[in-house]
């Protein structure tokens, strides 16, 4: 059976599915408007916002894309400092378990107070929901390369940092594929939820907006970017990664 | 070298796995221009004393020791030889390239040729079959042409035309560069096709209980696996595995 993967048409399949559901709840159930903006209102509204609307993409975008890059790095970083020494395993793992088991509310205000209520707090929160995975799929995919291709490497005398470039970090490729793009969908949801903290801007501000006026054409409009947002970056690493696949992506 | 000086040398030999004992007490030599078989059933721990005489595991006792360059050694593992962010054409290099010996072209491409790969060399292993995977790994051993071969169950998934190939390529190959295979197997008629002495093992733990000296001719080709002696051969070992 094939692996589930997004591809653009599936993309485009879903969404008409949700339009057209969407549809029939406004127009023939008769759901009332403040519950659910009929599609037609919510077309209209990004219409006559456009600005607002289209800052609000790019900024809470831009956040995540600049978190997700910083957790990437920091991943990487830490994973394999996790592999390689043993006193870190034990020290750094409690801490970055601890950053996924604190609720990303609680630790929100701490980023806020440290970095402000601007950008940057924004792509730090963006990037501390994002980092767990790469930071597990790194470790785990260095500690899992295959005892046979390090033999091969040993027997032609290759010395430790060359099995670790040539052999594990290759290895760990196929776990990182996935968690890559599990990554990306997290640090749009860490941009978003960062802007219910604070500032008067993105996409989460405006879902804070909507919410205490009821406003459902806001409301919805902003929840449709946040998830057009995720799906575009996860489509984007999708076909990013799919040459790599081919070679990296099998499990070893 | 002499037959004082082996390739290859086990002395005592016993390993564990935690309380589990997988190999017993294994005393064997490989000399130059020899082929050894270790021949025993399914799950003995073969791979395991493999890897023991390659120095990629440390025995819990005794001394194993491989007495030539590890650069010198050619393996084949069972599973997962080729790395699979290589295509084929790659793969088969690879020894030559971790060693920087030259790649010999008209060798190479005779390679491809005789075993079907012709036509794959940009495939990726994800792609092939195993039987594929192992001709691969084979060939790319044929390249390098080193002075040990050590293979692990390398021929289970290969057709017979082929694994009839490989074996003969394999044994000519030994004459011609005085060079040594020491190789594990479960299939009697490939041991006795490949190998000078079978060694005949027994279930887990793996201790070797006996050193059949093959009879048939030391220059062979895959025509003897159907004469008289090379049926002899087998049924001798099959007896002996038996009583094991």
């Amino acid at each position: 059976m094939d692996r589930a993967t997004l591809d653009y048409r599936s993309f485009l399949v879903g969404w008409a599915v949700l339009l057209a559901l969407w549809a029939f709840l406004s127009y023939i159930a008769g759901i009332p408007e403040y519950l659910l903006a009929s599609p037609s209102r919510v077309g209209t509204y990004i219409q006559e916002n456009g600005d607002t609307v289209g800052m609000a993409v790019w900024l809470t975008g831009s956040q995540a894309v600049v978190g997700w890059l910083a957790a990437v790095v920091l991943g990487l970083v830490s994973g394999t400092i996790i592999f390689q020494m043993s006193w870190a395993r034990r020290a750094l793992l409690p801490v970055v378990i601890a950053t996924q088991t604190t609720p990303i509310i609680a630790l929100a205000p701490l980023i806020t107070l440290w970095f402000g209520y601007g950008w940057l707090a924004k792509a730090v929160i963006s990037c501390v929901v994002a980092v767990f995975p790469v930071v597990m799929a790194t470790y785990s995919g260095l500690a899992d390369a295959k005892p046979t291709y390090i033999h091969l490497f040993k027997l032609a005398g290759a010395s430790e940092l060359s099995i670790f470039w040539n052999v594990r970090l290759k290895c760990a490729w196929s776990a990182l594929i996935p968690a890559l793009k599990t990554s990306v969908v997290l640090a749009v949801i860490g941009s978003v939820v960062a802007e219910f903290m604070g500032g008067n801007r993105g996409l989460g501000f405006l879902i804070m907006v909507a919410t205490y006026g009821t406003k459902s054409d806001i409301l919805l409009t902003s929840v449709i970017m946040s998830a057009l947002l995720g799906q575009v970056f996860l489509l984007v690493l999708e076909y990013a990664t799919k040459p790599f696949e081919k070679r990296f992506g099998q499990p070893h | 070298m002499t037959p004082s000086n082996p390739l290859v040398r086990a002395m005592g030999v016993t390993h564990y796995y935690g309380e589990l004992k997988v190999v017993d007490g294994v005393n064997l030599s490989v000399q130059p221009g020899e082929s050894v078989g270790i021949i025993s059933p399914s799950g003995s721990g073969k791979s395991t004393l493999l890897r023991l005489l390659l120095g990629l595991e440390r025995p819990s006792e005794g001394e194993a020791s491989l007495l030539v360059a590890p650069s010198a050694v050619g393996v084949v593992f069972q599973e997962d030889s080729l790395l699979p962010w290589l295509n084929v054409a790659q793969n088969l290099c690879l020894l030559n390239e971790l060693h920087k010996k030259p790649v010999d072209e008209g060798r190479r491409n005779r390679l491809l040729k005789t075993y079907g790969l012709a036509d794959f060399t940009r495939y990726y292993p994800s792609q092939l079959s195993g039987g594929m995977k192992q001709k691969v790994a084979l060939c790319r051993l044929l390249l390098y042409a080193p002075h040990l071969y050590a293979l692990d169950e390398s021929m289970a998934n290969i057709d017979d035309l082929s694994r009839f190939s490989l074996c003969d390529a394999l044994r000519s190959r030994i004459i011609q560069d005085n060079s040594s295979i020491l190789f594990v197997t479960h299939n009697l008629t490939d041991a006795v096709h490949l190998a000078d002495r079978v060694l005949v093992g027994t279930s887990r733990p793996l201790r070797l209980t006996e050193d059949f000296v093959n009879p048939l001719p030391r220059r062979r080709d895959y025509q003897a696996r159907f004469t008289r002696d090379f049926q002899e051969a087998v049924e001798r070992l099959r007896i002996w595995i038996g009583q094991h």
